[in-house]
């Protein structure tokens, strides 16, 4: 059984936390803490598992991790789980996150943690493995964002607008927008913020 | 009015969704709390509203607050409220929220909030021909199910693991475990239906029942030992790797209780552990080459006595004479394994072994003053590897051996212990082509201590020398072996001359060096191939004349041993008078009197030859021997293979079922496992198959802090599962 899966960043803010036990919110914040102490001392090429903490069950319970870019992916398991099947299903897990977020990076996790969570929640649920095969987690994925998206309908367009304003980074825009022989410059508008 | 709710809707639009929220609190990093606590005013002042949507916004900015760890169980009521809601899109931000209560007035009252409205609603989505709903339901129940929720959903829920889509039932299957940890009593009605989803069409669905069983089993696995044999099935048909990883793991747990399960289990676990050997060859590079040896030579020590032994030892040498031995670094330390693996008992792999220690002494010249320390190491303990006299068993290693003494002695340090070590009256009891090896290399050495010894002018060592010889090798002359038997004899008659030369104070050292002059390289495979045609011949030309078309030459051949065969034959016979058959007869005496190969008949058969030419006359002398014919060397084990067999025919002439037998033997492994079951236990080793499984005892410490103690849900469903089957 999956104990937690906790994604955090090099610096141990956590990203991603989801305990299949309950615990108390301070305890889950612990947990993390001491999960990323552990995590982070560990050389690049040193075995990706280790025993768990106290908190989290001791010696009984392993942690299985895999370190990308500014990311740790941790994994709390028992001793029913296999390590290798693990770790595999991390690689799964972040291939699935970059297929749906197209190259993923930390600022997505930072910002739609809701949708990390509906996709993890297609791999695992009640800390049981649901499925291992990423196709059929994008095409869960995939089918459930259509029906959210049918749902909002026409209703939801000012919604996205807004958030689309909001998304937009205006410094960025180029100053010259050369169109063939006209040229339109861009009036320099203040920041938005 | 109208109006009211415009501006109603323009103020939603302007709310802060999750990620405004997440920039927002990035943009305050100095004041963070007090951001975070403005928000969560806003965010009680939105699940007042009567919008749904909002409300749901509300619940997922709460969903990321929880994570920084700010408390937000007092949202509970909203939240099961929004799970009510029709749209998929608000119940599935819902679904990620495990609902609870720590302090305990509180506690009740979320429960009787959650059972009592989430009970309907769930129910709703359940039964929802969206699958989706359904699905986001399930995710949900499994956040926060506790014992009334699942005591009531129980029943829907089985009826779900029925449903036509595999997503539904794997969900569902999943999400079983977790009732009956909360409502043991479910596990008795819904065993059966779990047993079914064991053979689901769909693998997904099949590997949620594999996992739940094997979850259930871990605690309580006595009750689940009636489905091994359908886990059998499973395992040896499944080619999931994760199905095959639980199974393995429960037949772990399972095995203790079940000695059967484990002999039974060799078979397709030794095809695994197989395919993962095969993968070694991939695997291995210079670095890991050495710990991945060793980590095989400690499996190899600790699989006494059995195929897999053998196994092993194979994939080892194979893996380090990789690509011409590209990923060993260290020779010397190749040399050491391969020393160390002669000390095995039993195996069938000697020549192998052997021809690897040739291969590197020949091939690597560095090696080769410390591989010939290692050999005459290996020649003066002799005596320990003469106890196993198969062919190709570990004797074979002495072949090597003494060849690498012989052909590299010039790197000994002691040369003439070597000898003396190659000369011992127990090397006679070796195989023959071995010991036509050591009397080889025997000369060689002498060469080389010849050498040795006359440049000190201390000749009478090198006369010893040669007497040692002489004195030595008549019992090799007397050999049975003819390659022996004739190097010997040679040899000697070299060494005699030899000592002629020596008492006339002869320097013949050089000469007798010169005899094993030339390094023997190791050839190409494709070395004939390559050989150059010298110019001017061609090989497909004829050399004689070809013969003749004419028919004429075929019949006559024919014509000549037809016709012409009864014509010679009787007459050589009749031609042939008294006198010429007893001088024959001499000649043949003399023959062989001095023929060491010739078996001296008695006299009286002899004369009964003399009187009747013509073999038909000879009698047939039955040989009968009151003695059974005693082998000398022959190993113990293979007494102990004749008590057994011995011991079995006599079980077997006494039970008459005859399909126990049948049974048995299709299911042993090698004659040993064909014996009766009382005595299996006793000779046979354990054919015990190291599974590594951490088993939990049945009074596990709690691992988490949950109101209930976890023990509880599986001591309850501590419940004979036979009748359910």
């Amino acid at each position: 059984m999956i104990k937690a899966i906790l994604i955090f960043n090099n610096h141990g803010k956590p990203r991603l936390s989801k305990f299949y036990e309950h615990y108390s919110e301070d305890t889950e914040q612990q947990i993390i803490r001491e999960t990323f102490h552990l995590v982070s001392k560990r050389d690049e090429n040193v075995c990706n598992f280790l025993e768990g903490g106290m908190l989290i069950g001791g010696s009984d319970n392993k942690l299985i991790y895999r370190h990308y870019a500014t990311l740790y992916f941790v994994f709390c398991v028992d001793s029913s789980e296999s390590e290798l099947g693990i770790l595999d299903l991390i690689q799964v897990f972040v291939e699935t996150l970059d297929k749906c977020f197209e190259n993923v990076c930390e600022l997505d996790l930072i910002f739609h943690v809701d949708k990390v969570h509906h996709i993890l929640s297609e791999m695992v649920m009640g800390g049981m493995v649901l499925e291992t095969n990423m196709n059929e987690i994008i095409t869960h994925v995939d089918a459930q964002n259509k029906m959210e998206k049918s749902e909002a309908g026409i209703a939801g367009a000012p919604a996205r607008a807004v958030s689309a304003v909001k998304n937009m980074n205006l410094p960025e825009i180029p100053k010259n927008i050369n169109i063939g022989d006209i040229s339109i410059k861009v009036p320099n508008l203040p920041s938005f913020k | 009015m109208a109006l009211k709710i415009v501006k109603g809707s323009i103020d939603r639009m302007f709310d802060k969704n999750l990620q405004d929220l997440v920039r927002g609190i990035r943009n305050h990093k100095e004041d963070e709390a007090k951001y975070i606590s403005t928000c969560i005013d806003e965010i009680k002042q939105e699940l007042k509203q009567d919008n749904i949507a909002v409300k749901a916004n509300a619940v997922c900015k709460l969903t990321y607050l929880q994570m920084l760890g700010y408390d937000v169980s007092w949202a509970a009521f909203n939240i099961v409220e929004v799970m009510s809601s029709s749209k998929f899109t608000y119940k599935v931000s819902c679904s990620h929220q495990p609902i609870r209560g720590e302090r305990t007035v509180d506690a009740v009252l979320i429960t009787t909030i959650i059972n009592s409205v989430s009970l309907p609603l769930v129910t709703q989505d359940l039964s929802s021909p969206n699958q989706y709903d359904t699905g986001v339901a399930l995710t949900g129940l499994s956040c926060f199910v506790t014992p009334d929720l699942a005591r009531d959903l129980a029943s829907d829920i089985m009826t779900l693991m029925s449903h036509t889509k595999p997503y539904i039932r794997k969900k569902a299957v999943l999400i079983m475990y977790k009732v009956f940890l909360k409502y043991p009593e479910s596990l008795r009605p819904a065993f059966p239906r779990l047993k079914e989803k064991l053979e689901d069409p769909d693998p997904g669905v099949q590997s949620a029942a594999v996992n739940v069983i094997c979850e259930l089993a871990r605690r309580n696995p006595k009750n689940y030992l009636s489905l091994a044999p359908l886990f059998f099935k499973l395992m040896t048909s499944s080619t999931n790797n994760w199905v095959l990883i639980k199974i393995i793991k429960l037949f772990g747990a399972l095995t203790p209780l079940e000695p059967r399960l484990g002999k039974k289990l060799i078979e397709p676990l030794t095809n695994l552990i197989h395919r993962a050997l095969d993968l070694l060859y991939g695997m291995v590079s210079k670095k890991n080459l050495m710990e991945i040896v060793k980590k095989l030579m400690l499996h190899v020590d600790k699989a006494e006595g059995t195929t897999y032994r053998d196994e092993l030892l194979t994939k080892i040498i194979d893996i380090c004479s990789q690509s011409n031995y590209q990923y060993i670094t260290n020779f010397e330390w190749y040399i050491s394994i391969l020393v160390e693996l002669t000390r095995l008992e039993g195996t069938r792999h000697g020549h192998l072994i052997a021809s690897q220690m040739l291969d590197v002494a020949i091939r690597v010249k560095a090696i080769r003053v410390f591989a010939v320390a290692q050999m005459a190491t290996l020649l003066d303990n002799g005596h320990l590897l003469t106890g196993n006299m198969q062919r190709n068993g570990i004797c074979e290693v002495l072949y090597a051996a003494a060849w690498i003494c012989g052909e590299f002695s010039e790197h000994l340090e002691d040369p003439m212990q070597t000898l003396e070590a190659m000369l011992r009256p127990k090397v006679a009891t070796l195989p023959g082509h071995i010991q036509a090896v050591y009397v080889q290399n025997a000369a060689k050495l002498f060469a080389t201590v010849l050498r040795k010894q006359e440049g000190t002018t201390d000749s009478l060592a090198a006369q010893e020398t040669s007497q040692l010889l002489i004195d030595r090798l008549p019992l090799f002359v007397q050999s049975a072996n003819l390659e022996v038997q004739e190097r010997a004899s040679c040899i000697l008659q070299l060494v005699k001359y030899i000592q002629k030369l020596q008492q006339k104070e002869v320097e013949v050292a050089e000469e007798v060096t010169a005899l094993f002059a030339g390094e023997l390289n190791p050839v190409a495979p494709k070395a004939q191939k390559k050989v150059p045609v010298p110019d001017g011949l061609d090989l497909d030309a004829w050399i004689n004349e070809p013969p003749s078309e004419s028919e004429s030459e075929d019949e006559k051949p024919k014509a000549i041993f037809t016709k012409e065969e009864p014509k010679h034959t009787r007459p050589r016979h009749t031609e042939v008078d008294e006198k010429e058959l007893a001088r024959r007869r001499e000649a043949r005496k003399q023959e062989q009197a001095n023929n060491p190969f010739y078996i001296k008949t008695s006299p009286s058969s002899q004369k009964v030859y003399q009187d009747q030419p013509g073999v038909e006359h000879i009698p047939v002398v039955q040989i009968d021997l009151s003695v059974p014919l005693k082998v000398p060397g022959m190993p113990m084990s293979d007494q102990y293979l004749k008590l057994e067999e011995e011991r079995r025919q006599k079980e077997r002439s006494e039970r008459k079922k005859k399909e126990k037998k049948k049974k048995r033997e299709k299911h042993g492994r090698g004659r040993r496992a064909d014996s009766g079951p009382e005595s299996e236990e006793d000779i046979t080793p354990a054919h015990h198959v190291d599974i590594v499984t951490e088993e939990m005892p049945e009074n596990a410490l709690p691992s988490d802090d949950d109101d209930k103690d976890p023990n509880d849900p599986h001591k309850a469903l501590d419940i004979d599962l036979d009748k359910y089957v």
